[in-house]
């Protein structure tokens, strides 16, 4: 019985805490949905080739993922090996053929910068 | 509380964390947050195959579990170790996307319609939850057979969560997942499609004795050739009987109460339901289907060792089958405590008592809760001195075996020593 119990208050928690995040999200101002134009040379995204400043070119945006290489679910070196250059194809492929998930996408906006010039 | 360190059960845990360990090493210094979701979701995966691969209930594969009633426990906790990991996989990987954007998370749980994969995993713990929540009783004790129609929905739930997992897999994992899914998925259609008609065999009915009120011993003869079994095992019957109000064409699990010489097989069955209660006037010349056995009661470890017997109501069934396949040479101590309401529910007790006159090391203790109460210790002790020394078999309902288990702990009888069955719900 106290394994019925254990399971029914999982289940009861596990949809209120993804209604919570649904509901979170939808609240959330969109602050990346209209960026302002900003167009970057692609001699500066160069200059931003390290793990400690790394900047990336995704599709033709430009993006500062710096912050974000602590976060990323594998080994550092998989992002910073593009650091400064373009990654549009790592990106579409992870290098074995499979696509970022949309979540992965929607974590990539939070980080543009600009456009390529 | 069953002791769950048997090979079978630490194999099985091995073979779930397989998968877990492989995910790791194709991405070792993950974030701890993500690892966890992704580690979550591949053991949830992993336990849930690995119910269903056990759940294929071949006769005998069982006895490495302890019995059928012993690996459907450890099948029920698969399932619940599942569904809960399967429910933290999503919510931990949110909860790692909402350090970037709370939008991430959002768009992680909630993708857009075409992340098929995504909602391939939706799909599958719907299915989950549909087959699941019966099971964990969320709306109370559910209808067997409706339990057990709905329970055919883990096939969707294997195919979609495969779904899910096949497509972001490397070539390591995804073979894996080929292995485990192919073998989750043979066992759910031998079990569900194959079996049927492959594993049972025809009997015909030939004798329905009503023993007592409420309780009938059906003969069952074969069409072709006679199950074998060891005392204390049980068999899934099907009757076929058309004129049955209930239970026509399901099969459920009664334990053997003939003796394995015997040139039928008998079954004591109580009223407990409809198909029970149905089965208290089935028709003599119908036929039933038979498949087994299962069940490891009398362990075939422990044969020959001074045994004691407590038995409650129609609990006596594995007793029974017991009593009767023992010879006048029998050489092994048995004492039985048969433990019934009052004289008028001791079924085949005539049966009983002459097997007892006739066989010397066998005997017979009854017990009477209408005028003695509860079986304590001082009971079973008075009426088995050594029981300390022998070991104990129980058979009978739920809240009696946990009551004299108490007692017989309480005298320091180990639980090692101690073998129950109970027909229940898990």
């Amino acid at each position: 019985m106290a394994v019925k119990r254990l399971i029914f208050a999982a289940f009861i928690a596990f949809f209120a805490s993804a209604a919570t995040i649904l509901i979170l999200a939808r609240l959330s101002p969109d602050r990346k949905s209209a960026p302002e134009e900003n167009s970057v040379p692609r001699a500066e995204v160069a200059r931003h080739n390290s793990a400690g400043d790394c900047w990336i070119i995704i599709d033709g945006g430009v993006y500062n993922v710096t912050q974000y290489i602590p976060l990323h679910p594998t080994a550092p070196n998989v992002i910073t090996r593009w650091c400064g250059e373009n990654a549009s194809e790592a990106f579409a492929t992870k290098g074995y053929g499979n696509a970022h998930t949309p979540a992965a996408r929607a974590m990539l906006k939070e980080y543009w910068i600009g456009t390529i010039r | 509380m069953q002791s769950y360190l048997r090979p079978a059960n630490l194999l099985i845990v091995c073979v779930a964390l397989v998968p877990v360990f492989v995910a790791a090493s194709e991405a070792p210094s993950r974030e701890a947050l993500a690892a966890a979701g992704t580690a979550a979701g591949v053991l949830g995966l992993s336990l849930l195959l690995l119910a269903a691969v056990i759940s294929v209930r071949v006769p005998r594969l069982d006895v490495w579990f302890g019995g059928l009633t012993k690996l459907w426990k450890v099948h029920h906790l698969l399932g619940a170790a599942s569904f809960v990991l399967v429910m933290a996989h999503p919510l931990l990987l949110a909860f790692a996307s909402a350090r970037v954007s709370i939008e991430a998370a959002g768009t992680l749980l909630f993708p857009a319609a075409g992340a098929w994969s995504v909602w391939a995993g939706w799909l599958s713990f719907a299915a989950m939850a549909m087959f699941l929540a019966p099971t964990f009783w969320f709306f109370g004790q559910p209808e067997y057979q409706r339990w057990k129609a709905l329970h055919a929905l883990s096939g969707l739930a294997m195919l979609f969560a495969l779904a899910h997992a096949l497509p972001p897999a490397k070539d390591s994992r995804r073979a894996l997942w080929l292995v485990y899914g192919g073998l989750a998925l043979l066992a759910f259609i031998y079990r569900k499609f194959i079996a049927p008609y492959t594993a049972r065999s025809g009997y015909t009915i030939t004798r329905v004795e009503t023993v007592n009120r409420g309780v009938v011993e059906l003969t069952l003869e074969p069409e072709k050739k006679l199950l074998h079994y060891r005392p204390g095992q049980f068999a899934y019957l099907t009757p076929l009987d058309p004129a049955l109000s209930s239970g026509r064409n399901e099969e459920h699990p009664y334990t053997l109460s003939s003796a394995p010489g015997e040139n039928a097989l008998r079954i004591a069955i109580k009223e407990a339901g409809d198909a029970t209660r149905a089965l208290q006037t089935v028709a003599c010349g119908s036929r039933a289907l038979v498949e087994g056995p299962y069940g490891d009661f009398f362990s075939a470890r422990k044969a020959g060792a001074p045994a004691l017997w407590i038995a409650g109501g129609i609990g006596i069934a594995p007793f029974l089958s017991g009593a009767r396949s023992m010879t006048v040479e029998n050489r092994t101590d048995i004492q039985l405590i048969y433990c019934v309401q009052d004289e008028s529910r001791a079924h085949l007790i005539g049966e009983l008592e002459a097997i007892a006159l006739r066989v010397p090391r066998f005997k017979l203790t009854k017990h009477f809760f209408a005028r003695e109460g509860a079986l304590t210790g001082a009971f079973i002790a008075a009426a088995c001195p050594d029981f300390a020394a022998r070991d104990i078999y129980m058979c009978g309902p739920p809240v009696f075996i946990a009551a004299t288990r108490r007692e017989l702990k309480a005298r320091g009888v180990s639980g090692a020593r101690i073998q129950s069955e109970d027909f229940t719900w898990l």
